[in-house]
């Protein structure tokens, strides 16, 4: 009985064990391949890695991706401060009901939302329609523009943003509002000097998570965004798809995975990675 | 009448269909310093809250020098609060901390950099300006949240329940410090509390809070010698308290059901035949042995006998609680005297009419 006890205590990361050998068989195995790819193909070397680093085609993309997700992670935050704030102000059943409609759109499919888009945002969609008849001449092109895709981003994005920033504001200790009020301070300076720097951490949650998620994503951006525009996913993609250019795909995936490994180090170091998901 | 510096008048708060409080009124003179004394859910909080102007009466006023403070938001009513958890800002160290107040009343950085700093040696922290809350103790946030509350000279100061997450030794020395600080500044101070001999040793006045009112508004030695209720006597100190009738309001003699007749030290008003519980504090009964009585009026003294069942050793002192008839009595002596005595003891005790209260019963 005892002796059951001590050995099943003493190896608890065997309970890791059926997540590592998946992980191993679908994520590891795959990633080493194409990392090999990166430097085999079509012939050993760092060629592809020098090509991206001398074309400025892909300096250009790597630039855009990286404005875009910043442009979405600041999107998600301004819009999803407000309603992060509301929900943590709120009864518990108001709160779990915004939250609720928040997540609702977690549980829509992806690509069902993206086509959405499509059709609110299409040259015939109501958008535009209305536009039209707000005298706007001649009616803007929303569709397959950088605008589109953010949007819909931002859509997809902001349950991560408004969950960072809420678990960090729930945990904020009301007294402490109340006290800088009996200090003296005006609502506003409580929110300024107070709430405000103390929901930094869920800010800085918020906006990292939406960064990272946004600098790999494909499908929105390749079926909203701009052709001229592309971002590095959807360019990966049409490397594979049109120029069967295994190697330069390769060479480029493994750059975005090298970006985003640096920016949650840049975080890890700041704030301690424990912290990200709240 | 003493100058009325703080006046709550007939205060009343309902949410819904229950009271939290019942008609509190409570005049305060500048420079006293007044213990709210109550159990948890008594009213004293919420009459603290309400003078803080986070709570809004549902009738009744609070007034200030003689101006209201009904229409008066939190930040403008020039009253500095010490929380229960002391509630100080994480991201700003000590100084920023105290710094806080001035900063909002638009005060020059350095006057109030040098007036926090001033407030910093008052609590006795001169060198832990660059701290953070979080690596400071439980009793040097304290001190720094009483600078905070102090350094922009409020009108008044509130204490709710500040000294609740301490352990007893540091308490002992809070209360000290924080009357220490409260003299010096002759600042007008009402503290919360539901311990009470923190309301014992730091207060000018107590008021002892009911289920949303206020029983009793005395010194310290009225509210413990002569408690209003048989509430107040439980409440306050250690005490037993026993019901009786008036047998004679002239002599001041009631009878006891268990410990025969009683002397009072005074003429009682009530009837013959009233019903008193009468108080008599553990600590001023003796042995019959030990007592000179000689000196003393022997016709003023009250005797009983009773059988030990209970000895509890507190190390300056021992409590025995002793059975006669149908009633239990607890007596409080020192050491020394308790010294030999055991379960199962008889004793024969003795206690002046001076020490029994009578409180009317309803």
């Amino acid at each position: 009985m005892i002796s059951t006890t001590v050995r099943g205590a003493s190896k608890p990361w065997l309970l890791l064990l059926p997540l590592v050998l998946f992980l191993s068989a679908f994520f590891l195995v795959p990633l080493v391949q194409v990392a090999m790819m990166s430097v085999t193909e079509p012939e050993p070397g760092f060629g592809n890695y020098a090509h991206l680093a001398e074309d400025a085609l892909y300096l250009q993309v790597f630039l855009n991706t990286f404005l875009t997700a910043l442009g979405v992670a600041v999107c998600c935050l301004l819009l999803g401060y407000p309603l992060a704030y509301l929900m943590a102000q709120s009864s518990p059943r108001v709160a779990a009901l915004l939250m609720l409609l928040v997540t609702m759109s977690f549980w829509t499919s992806f690509l069902v939302r993206t086509y959405a888009w499509m059709v609110l945002l299409g040259n015939n969609g109501p958008v535009t329609a209305l536009l039209a008849l707000l005298g706007w001449d001649p009616a803007p092109h929303l569709l397959f523009t950088r605008f589109s895709s953010t949007l819909a981003m931002v859509h997809i994005l902001i349950p991560y943003m408004v969950m960072s920033l809420y678990s960090v504001m729930k945990r904020i200790d009301p007294a402490l509002l109340r006290a800088a009020e009996s200090l003296g301070a005006k609502p506003w300076s409580v929110f300024r000097q107070v709430y405000l720097p103390l929901s930094a951490p869920g800010m800085v949650n918020g906006a990292t998570l939406v960064f990272m998620i946004c600098l790999g994503f494909y499908v929105t951006p390749v079926l909203l965004g701009s052709p001229q525009e592309q971002m590095v996913a959807g360019l990966i993609g049409t490397q594979i798809e049109e120029f069967l250019d295994f190697g330069q795909a390769s060479a480029m995936a493994m750059v975005l995975l090298a970006s985003t490994l640096v920016v949650l180090t840049v975080y890890h170091r700041r704030f301690g990675l424990d912290r990200l998901w709240g | 009448m003493p100058d009325r510096y703080l006046q709550v008048s007939a205060l009343t708060k309902s949410y819904g269909s229950v009271t939290a409080l019942g008609g509190v009124s409570l005049d305060v003179e500048k420079g006293e310093f007044v213990t709210l004394l109550g159990p948890s859910g008594s009213g004293k909080t919420t009459t603290l809250m309400i003078i803080a102007g986070f709570e809004t009466a549902t009738s009744g006023t609070v007034e200030i020098g003689g101006r209201s403070l009904s229409n008066i938001p939190p930040h403008a009513r020039n009253i500095g609060i010490v929380f229960q958890n002391y509630a100080l800002f994480p991201h700003r160290t000590a100084l920023q901390n105290i710094m806080f107040p001035l900063n909002m009343r638009g005060v020059p950085a350095a006057e109030a950099e040098r007036k926090a700093r001033a407030m910093l040696d008052l609590v006795g922290l001169s060198s832990y300006g660059d701290r953070w809350p979080k690596d400071m103790s439980g009793g040097q946030q304290q001190r720094i949240a009483l600078a905070r509350a102090l350094v922009f000279e409020p009108s008044l100061l509130l204490l709710d329940e500040p000294l609740g997450a301490l352990d007893k030794s540091m308490r002992e020395q809070m209360q000290i410090e924080i009357k220490r600080i409260q003299k010096s500044l002759g600042v007008t101070t009402i503290f919360v509390t539901h311990d009470q001999s923190e309301a014992m040793t730091m207060s000018d006045r107590i008021a002892v809070f009911e289920q949303g009112r206020i029983d009793q508004i005395g010194t310290p030695q009225e509210v413990y010698r002569r408690p209003s209720t048989p509430f107040v006597a439980r409440f306050i100190g250690d005490s037993n308290l026993l019901p009786g009738i008036v047998l004679d309001p002239e002599q001041g003699l009631v009878r006891t059901e268990h410990f025969g007749l009683m002397r009072l030290p005074d003429r009682l008003k009530t009837a013959t035949g009233a019903k008193v519980t009468l108080m008599l504090r553990p600590e001023s009964i003796h042995l019959a042995g030990m007592m000179d009585t000689r000196g003393g009026d022997t016709e003023r003294m009250n005797r009983a006998e009773v059988n030990v069942h209970t000895v509890v050793p507190y190390g300056e002192s021992t409590l025995l609680i002793g059975r006669s008839g149908g009633s239990d009595l607890r007596i409080r002596l020192r050491a020394q005297e308790a010294d030999g005595i055991g379960s199962g003891a008889s004793l024969k005790l003795l206690w002046p009419a001076a020490a029994v209260h009578a409180i009317p019963t309803a």
